[in-house]
């Protein structure tokens, strides 16, 4: 009986490829990224037709299917809100932003804005004993001239005192 | 109205860790071989070919092309769907619509995956399906999206990490009886609850593996059926529903009804059933984490927020329960990305013809059902029955 192979005994060939993309922002999110940028600024669009509020606005809404208004007719959301679910992330992964492993633990939430819709962010707490759903928290933002005009200028949303 | 169309071929490959002693295009071909050898059909047979995959866990573009010649598709119709976790049962139901239009009589569908393939891990490869600008810098892959969910559900209803632990070592029972599941570990309770943290409270056990392996059926026109197989499985219907990614997949948090209870819905209302879990037999769910094995059995079985860890606990879904639920393992036990959907139909269809072997179901089935989930909260439900009207 032939002998159970292990992994190494199979040839197998590696091919790493790099593929590098460059996506274009659309007026909408544009115009979102630069007003966070320039006015540290959060803006939100309500869909005229049922009420929804989407953050970053789009541009069209998908449950009635109709265009959304653009700037200005958006309304200034945050920089407070409620976390309505949160994860801890404690095993590596690779984030396919850098091409790196994302450095562990980190706290990616599930946040409605106050008189926004529902982003999803940064946490600084790590600590999952510390966090609760409803907690209110507050986003903090980069210095202005560090700001790059994308979702990165908020650094995280931190939990607010009691 | 439809044209009745039946499965009448199942074959599917061991799903493994590790296939290395097989290219992706060799793998196909095992499953094609096992489905068309349970239907004692050759590939001249077959009228239509539809073969999937998701392209980006095995790092190629075009596998269409590249399948053709070993899943048997060479020179017959057929398109090849891609839709994430849903790949599989989007392909079924794909393969149904071209056998129930009365275009083609035979139609063979063959799904898989050899994840083993993708250099980083399969995380980095779901996080490519989220928008780039504005969610991909802080989203953590399918499993991130499962643990939110999660979260918001243990924070609604207080259910206890010992109900998740528990119905895992039911799956890894239902796996140990089933020859074809990847993960058959003979875990604890305590074994589940002391298992790594993945992502809170998301823990290594609660997860769904990255298998390789390969799933085929056979489906054919009403007449061809009855030629073909004294064990027909009939399909009475598939529903696909989508969702926009827009609510950021945390389907808890949306004002509207996630694309399970929708499905469902139209599902239950086109087959006059009014009691699922009475009138369905089983049901292999599409369950990538087993978090969401409970959140989802409230969805599709209609059930009111909360009150799925009591049945749980009664034990209605074990194999023996009143309504077993992945009595194959399901996906916590076997994830082969593309093959993953399709198998949950071809486990039902097992169980149905009563061929399930060591996994088959205590009660008699009659009508089963089978879900598919993937991308951006995406949905196939498929019922398939032993008898025609």
């Amino acid at each position: 009986m032939e002998k159970k192979k292990k992994p190494e005994d199979y040839l197998r060939v590696e091919i790493p490829t790099d593929l590098p993309y460059r996506w274009s922002t659309g007026p909408y999110v544009g115009k979102f990224f630069a007003e966070l940028r320039d006015n540290g600024k959060i803006y939100s669009s309500k869909c005229p037709s049922c009420g929804f509020l989407f953050t970053p606005p789009r541009v069209v809404c998908p449950r009635c299917h109709i265009r959304l208004p653009m700037w200005p007719d958006w309304q200034e959301s945050g920089p407070k809100g409620t976390i309505l679910t949160f994860s801890v992330v404690k095993a590596p992964f690779h984030d396919t932003v850098t091409g790196r492993l994302r450095k562990v633990p980190y706290t990616a939430a599930g946040i409605k804005l106050h008189n926004g819709g529902v982003l999803e962010h940064f946490l600084d707490e790590k600590d999952e004993t510390k966090i609760k759903v409803g907690m209110r928290v507050e986003a903090v933002l980069k210095p202005r001239e560090q700001r790059r005009g994308n979702m990165e200028d908020i650094l995280f949303f931190r939990i607010s005192p009691e | 109205m439809p044209n009745r169309v039946a499965i009448v071929g199942i074959g599917q490959t061991h799903h493994a860790g590790h296939r290395y002693d097989v290219s992706f295009e060799e793998l196909f071909n095992e499953a094609t071989r096992a489905a068309l050898e349970d239907a004692q059909l050759t590939v001249k047979d077959i009228d239509a070919a539809i073969v999937s995959n998701m392209d980006p866990f095995d790092g190629r573009g075009c596998v269409d092309t590249i399948l053709v010649g070993e899943s048997g598709a060479y020179l017959k119709s057929g398109v090849k769907p891609q839709t994430g976790g849903t790949t599989g049962g989007t392909s079924f139901s794909v393969a149904w619509t071209y056998a129930a239009s009365g275009l083609f009589d035979t139609v063979l569908v063959v799904s898989g995956e050899k994840q083993e393939e993708c250099g980083g891990d399969s995380q980095s490869v779901i996080m490519t399906a989220v928008d780039e600008l504005t969610l991909r810098p802080f989203y953590t892959g399918a499993l991130g999206g499962l643990a939110m969910r999660a979260s918001r559900y243990i924070a609604e209803t207080g259910c206890p990490e010992e109900i998740a632990a528990l119905e895992r070592v039911i799956m890894d029972e239902n796996a140990l009886a089933n020859p074809y599941a990847h993960l058959r570990l003979g875990i604890t309770v305590e074994d589940v609850l002391k298992s790594p943290m993945l992502i809170y409270p998301v823990r290594l056990l609660h997860m769904s593996p990255q298998s390789n392996g390969s799933t085929a059926l056979v489906l054919a026109s009403e007449e061809k059926a009855k030629r073909i197989t004294d064990k027909p499985v009939w399909i009475r219907d598939v529903v696909t529903v989508h969702q926009s990614g827009f609510i950021r997949f945390l389907s808890g948090l949306s004002p509207d009804p996630s694309s399970h209870i929708v499905a469902a819905k139209k599902l239950y209302e086109r087959n006059g059933i009014t009691k699922p879990m009475e009138e369905i037999d089983l049901f292999e769910m599409y369950d990538p984490c087993i978090w969401e094995q409970i959140i989802w059995m409230e969805d599709f079985l209609l059930l009111e927020k909360g009150t799925a860890p009591k049945l749980i606990e009664k034990g209605v879904t074990r194999r023996d329960g009143a309504f077993p639920i992945c009595p194959s393992g399901g996906v916590v036990c076997t994830n082969d990305i593309g093959a993953t959907a399709l198998t949950r139909v071809a486990e039902a269809a097992l169980q149905t013809r009563g061929d399930a072997g060591e996994h088959q179901v205590t009660k008699e089935v009659n009508l089963a059902m089978a879900s598919a989930w993937g991308a951006a909260n995406w949905t196939v439900l498929s019922l398939l029955s032993k008898a025609i009207d």
